[in-house]
């Protein structure tokens, strides 16, 4: 079997695809990409489905050895990449020869890479996605976080491209978007759930502050800190969580759930993170400020259609760029 | 019933009564009848203790069109007078209680001013209705375990419960499906793989079962299958 072999890893790293949809029901939760966007950006560059599964690499770096000849592409929060020593870009398709050592660095802004091949890594599918959510271990290799030693199947490169000098196909920089406006990141939500069940006062509390990021985040959930959130509830029977929820343990410290969270939940839940502000959310560092905003329906449908049309917008513009080396 | 946004592509219904088979059932029938009739447009429909959430893909089905369609089945369900569990199977699960495979046997038996035979025959006399499915792949919420058996959680959760492990919280019981922490009381265990990703559905027991448990012994638990 031919790969990416595991080197060194950092604080975490994971194959992921687009996640598991339709067992939420069984207790299975999504899982997939934080910043899906970026993913796939590295997939279009090659060619690839969106689907395909790559690897996510969090905050501090990864090391790989390709044991076949490959092409990659590395999209999401900007890090320093390496290919047998020699820096490369990111966003672009990159032809890769079997031996070379790919270096990943520390994220030098946000938290999360994407790293794709051609081809897509073809660990075991379950359930319906590569996705890996180690607290369930699920998806990825046996369920877990990539180790060193590790071998992730990839496809050899049936015609590998002439010469073994990367190609530079694409250099725009798409990570800027993640960088939140004045200091401060803005978590629009729409209100519902037990949203109806709280005081004005309660609601009140929660627009009215700023909250910190907690360094406790990870692909679970981001816990927020600031002045107490109380919701007067308290026993509440278990039911289904959602992604980009702003549920409200008895602390009072606000937790937006992400996409590894756990499907059912027995705490208030007041409302869910537009898709967009979510992404930023899981992108962001410890020590970022936040402020949350109520938003109707209706304006949210808006302002994520016409986000959504942005990304449709660049991902096709990839298209032309993608698997075609000059 | 009452429903409120889960965001821009999710809808949840929620019931004000407390928790009940009856609940459950009326719920299970909401969900069956919607999946039916959309099951492309819904991606994932989840049961709580009294609510059913729905997540739908606004592709294939505008929020306009489900909550319609919500509203015309609500209107037919409260027409409804029997509440006859319609769509749950019967489960039985072998279980080896002692203190061996269930910890806090003698503890549950000591708290609750029962003997460890009264514990045991007063846990598998029941059958139990399954309300929900969550906190792992597989582990299924039933209810309602005997008032002499109800107990809190455990003050320090436990890092590492067994697979299998039989527990009790609140007037809760479950089957841990993998090796997970817990804060359950560990009462015994049961020898069957409660969720196997080759089978579909991977869980043994889905929301609105009725779950029964059967004492076997030490040997059998072996023969089952069941490993120390």
């Amino acid at each position: 079997m031919t790969g990416l072999r595991v080197v060194k890893t950092g604080l975490l790293a994971t194959v992921q695809d687009l996640g598991r949809i339709g067992y939420l029901g069984h207790g299975v939760t999504t899982g997939g990409a934080l910043d899906a966007f970026s993913l796939r950006c590295a997939n279009r560059l090659l060619g690839n489905a969106d689907n395909l599964a790559g690897i996510e690499i969090a905050l501090t770096g990864l090391t790989l050895m390709a044991t076949c000849n490959l092409q990659l592409a590395l999209c999401g929060a900007p890090a320093t990449l390496l290919i047998n020593g020699e820096q490369q870009f990111m966003d672009q398709a990159l032809y890769v020869p079997s031996g070379s050592t790919i270096t990943i660095g520390r994220t030098l802004t946000s938290t999360y890479s994407y790293l794709a091949v051609k081809g897509g890594i073809s660990t075991p599918p379950v359930l319906g996605s590569r996705s890996t959510v180690v607290r369930e271990g699920i998806g990825g290799l046996d369920g877990q976080a990539l180790k060193a030693g590790d071998l992730l199947p990839v496809a050899d490169l049936i015609d590998p491209t002439t010469g073994s000098a990367p190609k530079h196909l694409w250099r725009r920089q798409l990570h800027g978007k993640t960088d939140p406006q004045n200091g401060i990141l803005r978590l629009r939500f729409v209100p519902g759930l037990h949203y109806d069940d709280v005081t004005q006062n309660c609601r009140d509390t929660l627009c009215a502050q700023s909250f910190t990021i907690s360094g406790a985040a990870n692909r679970m959930a981001v816990p927020l800190n600031g002045n107490p959130i109380d919701t007067g509830l308290t026993k509440l029977w278990s039911e289904a969580t959602c992604l980009g929820s702003i549920q409200i343990p008895p602390d009072g410290q606000p937790l937006v759930l992400l996409n590894d969270r756990q499907t059912m939940g027995g705490y208030p839940q007041l409302g869910v993170i537009i898709s967009l502000d979510r992404v930023r959310l899981g992108q962001a560092r410890a020590g970022q400020q936040v402020q949350l905003e109520a938003m109707t329906l209706a304006a949210a449908e808006q302002v994520v259609w016409l986000h959504e049309h942005y990304e449709e917008t660049h991902l096709k513009a990839l298209d032309r760029l993608g698997g075609t080396a000059p | 019933m009452r429903w409120s946004y889960a965001g821009l592509t999710g809808i949840r219904l929620s019931y004000d009564d407390s928790p009940s088979p009856a609940v459950t059932a009326s719920l299970l029938r909401l969900r069956d009848r919607l999946h039916t009739k959309y099951p492309k447009g819904l991606t994932d429909c989840v049961l709580g203790y009294r609510t059913l959430t729905l997540f739908f893909d606004p592709a294939a089905l505008s929020r306009e069109t489900l909550l319609a369609a919500i509203e015309a089945l609500d209107d037919d369900l409260d027409a409804m007078s029997d509440f006859r569990q319609d769509s749950g199977q019967a489960v039985e699960l072998p279980v080896w209680y002692a203190e061996e495979s269930g910890q806090d046997l003698p503890a549950v038996a000591e708290r609750s001013g029962l003997s460890v035979d009264a514990v045991i025959a007063l846990h598998s006399s029941i059958s139990y209705t399954a309300y929900a499915t969550g906190f792992a792949p597989g582990f299924c919420y039933l209810g309602e375990v005997s008032e002499q058996l109800e107990m809190p959680r455990l003050r320090t959760p436990r890092r590492a419960v067994p697979p299998g492990s039989v527990a009790i919280a609140d007037r809760q019981t479950a089957v841990y499906p993998s090796l997970s922490p817990g804060g359950w009381h560990l009462l015994g265990r049961c020898p069957l793989s409660l969720f196997d990703l080759e089978k579909s559905p991977p869980g043994l027991i889905t929301v609105g079962d009725q779950v029964s448990f059967r004492p076997i012994s030490r040997d059998e638990f072996l023969s089952l299958g069941g490993t120390l």
